[in-house]
């Protein structure tokens, strides 16, 4: 595929200057001593002011978290040290509407990332989450109107209470794995978005999350609701400084998407190479409904994420396109899981990854059919590319189907940069980076051309930053 | 040039099978009676330019149940192993299929590929199929492939619009599954054998879809 001017030049613009080069000063407004117990939760707790129940279903989640062991079978996750993570840091009283409020330090650390200049260009609300709260968040005017919600988790717990608790914590609850407890114990921050039936947001929203201090844990919860033929895209962008000691990222993301609604949540993960990034991710879809994940990962050091969906009613429609990079250091241990548990359900997943300079990239999934789900269509691929002999790849597909009608299909593909293709490129005047690049681009463009424009050259730009001396 | 030894099995085998320098190996399954638990077999390709190719055909009726746990090991370079299973379950019969492919740093130059495709041929009969891979080195050719899936409606239309009785249109079908397999087959003695297996288990198959 031949890269478009407006890319090229864009591309060129590219400053050595990446997001995970520079750190803010800031001073916390509140902040708890590492680690995690009992007290840590209710502290946590009092400083959001939250109801009871919500300090209970706290206190009930750390008890499973404590007994919960550690996943063995994915990626290495010994370095992790639940005892030297600050789990609560809050930069500022309380979140801001206006981005001229937002403190100055802060302020300049999203406008680095060039956050608010997206929001002017094209989209219809955006938040901002700084360490554990989120600092900003702003919704287009006639949407409100509409009566679209998008705050804070925590100022929806305050505002919309009923709401909130009806959903939240039904899609994943805390026992579903050790990293859900942790975050159901300790979240903060994160945002909640309700669209009401009818409603399509035509513009996407966004979220920018970025830690920002040393040992920290961001424990984000996102809750979406996309009522009855409602419709919206959520982007969410990632990005941490490098320090030398890590930090944990671990979210809880929750979608309902009820009868004809459709959600496309994109996400560009690009944490620095010391973030642990320990998602977990899933929706489910109601009668002729559709679900789209888009999952980028280029960034931390070891990404654990599948996000899921859950076909619940018939005719409901889910995919899964997700492209990981894995650099030296990197485990990018991403895939995604589609449950049909009605008939007239189809779903298709597509994995592509690249590891480079000793980096790991691994694909696992799951297909499931349950007994009586008729006419169900499911189609998997998987491709990988390596770009040096030290690399690896995995793939771990399951497919797990207990009924006749269906029409399941996977394929997987691992190869290398074509020499031919090197020569063909090189012997145009491209020099082997160039030319990997490009082939990288290429390799990378059907799961690059689905985001919206500004994200494309954007995910563009840090394909080939990646790229950078990758050659010789 | 190395000469081909192919082995004929009634089963998937709990066995570690080491693959010799120069060597060439072909198992043929012809699989129809299932089995309790996990068998587990293992393809281990230590020495240089060792060739193995598996190809097993898996009948299953009544409850039986076919679970398996197929290892193949690349440690030295320009080796090749490749699996083809091909299952067609009828009444409550299962198989369970795990496909680890597993290409080590100094197996350049390796050849490999699995896979699993399966025909349901009841509402009762089911499926579950991992094929995995782990490659640590990119000089290599590596790939695999699984489809689960009923007898295709659209050809079984067109056979029926031919004529057909929908029994012969639906053995025809399965027949033809099979076929793309048996035609890479050398030995025309074990291919007449599992031929007529196939077209006997389709005979007495009770089963209406």
């Amino acid at each position: 595929m031949a890269v478009p001017k407006k890319t090229k030049k864009l591309l060129n613009k590219t400053s050595p200057t990446s997001a995970s080069s520079f750190k803010t000063k800031t001073t916390s407004f509140f902040a708890v001593e590492k680690g995690l117990n009992e007290d840590i939760i209710r502290e946590i707790s009092a400083q959001k002011s939250e109801p009871k129940w919500m300090l209970e279903f706290r206190l009930k989640s750390y008890q499973i978290f404590l007994k919960k062991p550690m996943p063995l079978w994915g990626a290495d996750l010994s370095g992790i040290d639940f005892d030297n993570i600050h789990y609560y840091v809050r930069p500022q009283d309380k979140v801001k509407r206006n981005w001229e409020d937002v403190p100055t330090e802060i302020k300049d650390t999203f406008e680095k990332l060039g956050i608010p200049e997206a929001e002017r260009k094209f989209l219809a609300g955006s938040g901002a989450q700084f360490e554990s709260e989120m600092v900003y968040h702003s919704l287009a005017e006639n949407l409100t109107k509409q009566g679209v919600i998008f705050e804070s988790t925590d100022d929806a717990l305050k505002h919309h209470p009923e709401l909130f608790k009806k959903y939240f914590g039904t899609i994943i609850p805390p026992a579903d794995n050790k990293f859900a407890a942790l975050n159901s114990a300790a979240w903060s921050g994160g945002s909640f978005i309700y669209i009401p039936k009818g409603v399509h947001i035509e513009l996407p929203l966004q979220a920018y999350f970025r830690i920002n201090s040393e040992n920290m844990g961001q424990f984000e919860r996102t809750l979406i609701i996309a009522d009855e033929g409602s419709s919206v895209h959520y982007v969410e962008g990632c990005t941490a400084p490098t320090y030398s000691s890590d930090s944990l990222h671990s979210a809880v993301v929750e979608i309902i998407v009820k009868k004809g609604a459709r959600v496309q949540y994109t996400t560009i993960q690009n944490w620095s190479s010391n973030v642990y990034n320990l998602v977990t991710k899933r929706a489910a879809a109601y009668a002729n409904a559709q679900m789209y994940w888009l999952d980028c990962n280029l960034g931390s050091k070891v990404t654990m994420k599948y996000p899921s969906i859950i076909l619940c009613e018939p005719g409901a429609r889910g995919e899964i396109q997700s492209l990981a990079f894995a650099g030296h250091g990197q485990h990018q241990d991403a895939g995604g899981k589609v449950v049909h548990l009605a008939s007239n359900t189809s779903s298709t997943i597509i994995s592509k990854s690249i590891s480079k300079k000793g980096g790991r990239s691994t694909y696992r999934g799951l297909v499931k059919v349950v007994p009586g789900a008729k006419n169900v269509k499911t189609r998997v691929i998987c491709d990988a590319l390596m770009l040096d002999k030290d690399s690896s790849s995995d793939t771990y597909p399951v497919m797990d189907i207990r009924e006749q009608d269906v029409s399941i299909a996977h394929e997987a593909t691992v190869a290398k940069i074509g020499e031919e293709e090197l020569f063909y490129l090189m012997s145009r005047g491209l020099s082997e980076e160039q030319a990997a690049t490009l082939i990288v681009n290429g390799f990378a463009s059907p799961i690059v051309k689905q985001l919206p424009m500004e994200y494309a050259v954007e995910l563009n730009r840090l394909l080939t930053l990646e790229m950078t001396g990758s050659v010789g | 040039m190395q000469n081909t030894n192919i082995r004929f099995l009634d089963t998937i085998p709990n066995e570690i099978i080491v693959l010799e320098k120069n060597s060439s190996l072909v198992l043929v399954g012809l699989i129809e009676s299932g089995w309790i638990g996990q068998r587990h077999l293992v393809i281990d390709a230590q020495a240089k330019n060792a060739h193995c190719e598996c190809i097993f055909f898996i009948l299953g009726k009544d409850k039986s149940s076919f679970s398996a746990r197929i290892e193949a090991i690349h440690r030295a370079p320009l080796t090749s192993i490749k699996a083809r299973v091909r299952a067609a379950l009828t009444d409550s019969s299962s198989s369970n299929i795990e496909g680890v492919w597993k290409v080590q740093h100094k197996a350049t130059g390796a050849d490999t590929y699995f896979s699993h495709h399966t025909l349901l041929l009841s509402d009762k009969a089911s499926v579950k199929t991992a094929p995995y891979l782990e490659i640590r080195t990119d000089e290599v050719k590596a790939g695999h492939a699984a489809s689960i899936g009923k007898v295709d409606e659209d050809a079984l239309f067109y056979l029926l619009s031919r004529g057909l009785s929908e029994k012969d249109a639906r053995t025809l079908l399965v027949e033809g599954f099979f076929e793309k397999e048996l035609s890479t087959i050398a030995d025309e003695k074990i291919v007449n054998l599992i031929r007529s297996s196939i077209i006997s288990f389709l005979s007495n198959n009770k089963n209406e879809n």
